[in-house]
């Protein structure tokens, strides 16, 4: 899924700066929608607490431990909604699952479901929490998730996501995945677009000059940033994203149906899930 | 004055250039300057990574690079990418971007001096960290954790084994790489003057990959045989081991290390303190492993260093240990403007407890996932490194390549632009206003306790979680402990909390008060310890005896030390020890969550004056022609500046009373300032670390008239500099001429 010898570069300095702050700045345009959850961790070692604290401001809170199974009531008298317990041991053990099986030469995906793994090996043995959540954790296998992506992404892709504003690129993301790996993360910065306009034919143009550059077929995706965020907060994303398509707001080139169906199946969740 | 003045290292090397035997650099670190062939080193570097670039660009970049005012460069040689197959190298036969030799040749044609960074350790964002794959084949050179499996690194775009250092077919394979890497380069021949390498890295960022819990790794056969033979130097024989953990153990070879953090009484708290210990060496020793490597094979006329992952280099890691056998050591750092006070604490340590402190690695752009530094970041965080002490930075990356974005100089020898005249301004200042030349004033140390922090280390939950990993997430800017347990470990209390709790409040109370300090540990010399007029450091119920010894020698020669709460009454191996406490009260009273000043305590002693007095928190002893001053107080979480504003006067007041006038302090908590002077010449650098706009007065009793050295505009006041002073900013004062 994530090639060994993965290759990035030109990411552009201020193209993939504004990229990785995008998930923060979308969130933030969710963020009116309730104060964050507070979560208390407790570490035990049998009846004993080591430590409980708050997790998001990591200051000490006193407990009247109970022991993991009355999560429920330590929840109710210390008033958090959330409570994880681990046992001190917990990290370790979950590393050591991890690490009894891991083989350094797969997949980094595969490498991370080890650890998830471990996760639920150890999920009700010395790992608690309250609300309980599942009786036990799937976790999918990576034979799975890799068949899933090879489904959906058409071998030899070179996917290009481009954030514009008023048509000019804002950030851009160039994804190269072939063989079953993603081999190449860049941006337009690669074929010297980084901040371009890409109206009137500038986005198929560099289209064509990625597939010079970098082989394969190049598909893209552009969409406006202000629509992109309006997509965030709006109560209906679906019909968000309608518009955009019909405005040109967003443009794509070569988009496969699939993912105009994942397109619209996510949008359509995310319209149900904000309701 | 602070720095230990007349420190100096000769290389040896100009008795071998007497000789004519072979090449070596002419160079002395002394006063915290590098000196090359006599002349004192404008230590600012940048990396550039040779084989991740087009060869036929070397000397174009390098152009561009010394169009910077950079004289020096730094780059990795990584035994991955130049190993072909087991024992078959590709230094350029093949690949001319691997072609290590010509690149020197390139810089040395072009006058610009190399920092050689040979690994095996590397990093550089390269799958496995510049380690060949094959390596982690072999089981048997991997380190173990307690559970016997092989302790992984989580890095992208893969995970992988960590090898263990101390197995002798380890050490060969590294030396097999480094004889044909000396081999290609010549190797004397490569340093400078007939070359241009003037140091050489051993390893890099060597710190157990900063899972460093003394319980999580290394239980390998060869890390215990080390942990058996350094147990073994340490205590002499196994009966006087015996009598020290109250065990009976026949032999060496019976002695395991423990696998978990469990102690019920001081004695048994030892065993793991040792093994906590031993972590450092073990990492002192990978170390020294690589660096013997290095000059049986380059010499030893060239300096040695080592860089640290983290600015504030607590337990595992030893600086001064480290020193012993490497003429200098570096620290790394990647800030955002928002962790100015986690970098500005490991910089006052680098700088008070280095030889020659300098970020080995500084960012300059950002590493592919991680969140993006601003040019405003850049801005204000490498002149926060320079304002608290740093005396040389090698800039990481100055030159872009593959998995990493927004350097000055692109991949393919273009720039950007805002970037590039940063850095040219930057080293025009630095040099024109004589920064480099100048010494920072600083009366006042914080030390560290390094038995306490390796307590702390050992006390840190949920391995592999650590200390240092605590202080890389920000342990001053949020409540220091709270990943360390509140057991005692069969000590009257939680040393471990309670320490790092009470180091805190020191740093945040010096910093409200506006004092001027710098920050060591407890291995500190005495000579750098002699070099200040108050050291502070937080005290329990056992110490080091050798360290107890001289800080007390350090207050008899005039000094005044600030220790507490505790009088320690035990020494490091848990035996009677007096040394200080001799010389202390016992508290009539103590009171449990306590209010002072308005905050929140734990507890606080209070101890009754001799002429019957009222009782006070604190008292001070003379001793010799210096003091002793008493605290009693066990500070509950404080998580930055505000919370310690009202604790800001009782520093004042300490600070006074050790005969230190307060100079440069500013009417607002949050400013901070520190002062440099050479002569009459006097630098002030005032930063806002806030994201408010603040204008402060800062009173002054000497200098003037003042000039903003970035506008040439004078700064009025009598007594008082008024500044205004916008979010993150720092700005530079200059007074005398």
């Amino acid at each position: 899924m994530i090639a060994k010898d993965l290759t990035v570069i030109d990411l552009g300095g201020d193209n993939w700066s504004r990229l990785l702050k995008l998930p923060r700045e979308l969130a933030g345009e969710r963020s009116g929608e309730g104060p964050r959850k507070r979560v208390l961790l407790v570490v035990f070692e049998g009846l004993k607490v080591l430590k409980a604290i708050d997790l998001l401001d990591g200051t000490a809170v006193e407990v009247d431990w109970m022991g993991s199974w009355r999560l429920d009531l330590l929840a109710r008298r210390t008033g958090y909604p959330v409570v994880v317990a681990l046992e001190n041991s917990a990290l370790a053990r979950v590393c050591g699952h991890a690490q009894r099986e891991m083989d350094f030469r797969a997949d980094m995906l595969e490498q991370w479901g080890g650890y998830l793994k471990g996760v639920a090996r150890e999920w009700r043995r010395t790992i608690f929490s309250w609300p309980q959540g599942p009786a036990r954790i799937p976790v999918p296998s990576h034979r799975m998730v890799q068949a899933a992506v090879s489904a959906l992404v058409p071998d030899g892709t070179i996917g290009l996501l481009a954030i514009t504003e008023r048509g000019r690129a804002w950030a851009s993301l160039v994804l190269g995945y072939s063989g079953g790996d993603i081999w190449l993360v860049s941006s337009l910065d690669a074929v010297g677009m980084e901040e371009a306009d890409l109206r009137d034919g500038q986005l198929a143009n560099a289209c064509d000059l990625l597939a010079a550059r970098f082989g394969g077929r190049v598909r893209a995706l552009a969409i406006e940033r202000d629509l992109l965020l309006k997509i965030a907060s709006a109560r209906l994303p679906a019909a968000e994203v309608l518009w955009g398509l019909n405005s040109g707001e967003i443009k794509t080139i070569d988009y496969p149906r699939r993912w105009k169906a994942l397109l619209a199946g996510a949008t359509l969740l995310a319209t149900r899930l904000r309701k | 004055m602070q720095w230990p003045v007349g420190i100096v290292l000769s290389s040896g090397a100009r008795e071998k250039d007497s000789k004519g035997a072979c090449p070596a650099v002419d160079y002395r670190i002394a006063d915290q300057r590098l000196f090359i062939d006599g002349a004192p080193l404008s230590f600012f570097s940048g990396s550039f990574q040779y084989w991740r670039i087009s060869d036929e660009l070397w000397a174009p970049i390098l152009d561009k690079v010394k169009g910077m005012g950079f004289g020096i460069i730094e780059t990795y040689m990584p035994w991955s990418v130049h190993e072909t197959a087991p024992g078959e190298f590709d230094f350029g036969t093949r690949d001319p971007r691997k072609d290590v030799s010509r690149f020197l040749a390139v810089c040395h044609a072009a006058g610009v001096k190399v920092l050689a960074r040979p690994g095996p350790h590397i990093n550089a964002e390269m799958t496995y960290f510049g380690y060949p794959e094959r390596i982690f084949a072999d089981a048997d050179l991997l380190a173990r954790c307690a559970d016997g499996t092989h302790p992984v690194l989580p890095a992208p775009p893969r995970m992988f084994p960590l090898p263990c250092y101390h197995h002798p077919r380890f050490q060969a394979e590294v030396r097999t790489y480094f004889e044909a890497l000396a081999g290609s380069l010549g190797g004397e021949r490569c340093l400078h003057p007939s070359g241009p390498v003037i140091a050489i890295q051993a390893d890099n960022e060597c710190s157990k990959f900063m899972r460093a819990n003394p319980f999580d790794w290394d239980y390998s056969d060869h890390a215990v045989r080390l942990y058996r033979s350094w147990l073994q130097s340490r205590y002499g024989t196994i009966d006087d081991l015996n009598q020290a953990y109250g065990t009976r153990t026949a032999s060496w070879q019976l002695i395991d290390p423990p696998r978990r953090m469990s102690s019920a009484s001081a004695r048994d708290l030892l065993r793991m303190l040792d093994w906590s210990e031993f972590g450092e060496h073990y990492i002192n020793e990978s170390v020294r492993s690589i660096a013997a490597m290095l000059r049986e094979l380059f010499g030893d006329g060239v300096p040695y260093f080592h860089n640290y992952p983290v600015t504030l280099p607590v337990s595992p890691l030893d600086m001064t240990g480290a020193e012993e056998f490497l003429d200098f050591q570096g620290v790394d750092a990647y800030p955002q403007k928002t962790a100015y006070h986690g970098v500005r604490c490991g910089v006052k340590y680098t700088s008070a407890m280095s030889r020659l402190p300098v970020m080995a690695e500084f960012s300059s752009g950002s590493i592919y996932y991680a969140l993006p530094l601003s040019l405003d970041d850049q801005t204000f965080t490498t002149w926060s490194i320079l304002m608290h002490g740093i005396r040389g930075v090698n800039f990481y990356m100055i030159v872009e390549r593959e998995r990493w974005y927004g350097s000055p100089v692109k991949r393919d020898g273009g720039i950007r632009s805002k970037h590039y005249a940063f850095f040219t301004s930057l080293l025009e200042r630095v040099r024109a206003w004589g920064l480099e030349e100048m010494t920072c004033e600083r009366p006042v140390m914080l030390l560290l306790n390094r038995e306490y922090d390796r307590l702390a280390n050992a006390a840190s939950l949920l391995s592999p979680v650590s200390l240092l990993i605590q202080q890389f997430t920000g342990m001053f800017d949020r409540p220091p402990d709270r990943f360390t347990s509140d057991e005692s470990y069969g000590l009257a209390e939680p040393v471990a909390s309670r320490y790092l709790r009470m180091l805190a409040f020191w740093y945040w109370a010096l910093t409200a008060s506006g004092a001027h300090f710098a920050m060591g540990d407890t291995s500190v010399s005495p000579e750098t310890l002699s070099g200040y007029r108050m050291v502070i450091v937080p005290t329990f119920e056992f110490m080091d005896a050798g360290v107890q010894a001289r800080l007390l020698a350090f207050a008899e020669a005039g000094g005044t030390l600030v220790l507490g709460p505790r009088a320690p009454s035990l020494d490091g191996r848990m035996n009677l020890c007096d040394t200080l406490a001799r010389h202390l009260r016992e508290p009539t009273k103590l009171l449990g969550d306590a209010d002072l000043f308005g905050v929140h305590v734990d507890e606080l002693a209070l101890y009754a004056d001799d002429d019957s007095g009222p009782p006070s928190m604190t008292y001070a002893v003379e001793v010799g022609s210096g003091r002793l001053v008493h605290l009693g107080l066990v500070a509950a979480e404080l998580c930055g500046v505000a919370d310690a504003g009202p604790f800001a006067p009782m520093v004042d007041t300490l600070t006074r009373a050790a005969g230190i006038e307060p100079a440069f302090v500013p009417s607002d908590h949050s400013v901070d300032v520190a002062v440099w002077s050479k002569g009459q010449r006097l630098l002030i650098f005032v930063a806002n670390p806030t994201d408010s706009a603040i204008e402060t007065n800062i009173s002054h009793a000497r200098g003037g008239p003042f000039v903003d050295l970035e506008t040439g505009e004078a700064v009025r006041g009598d007594g008082t500099l008024t500044l205004a002073l916008e979010p993150y900013s720092i700005r530079a004062i200059g007074a005398g001429a």
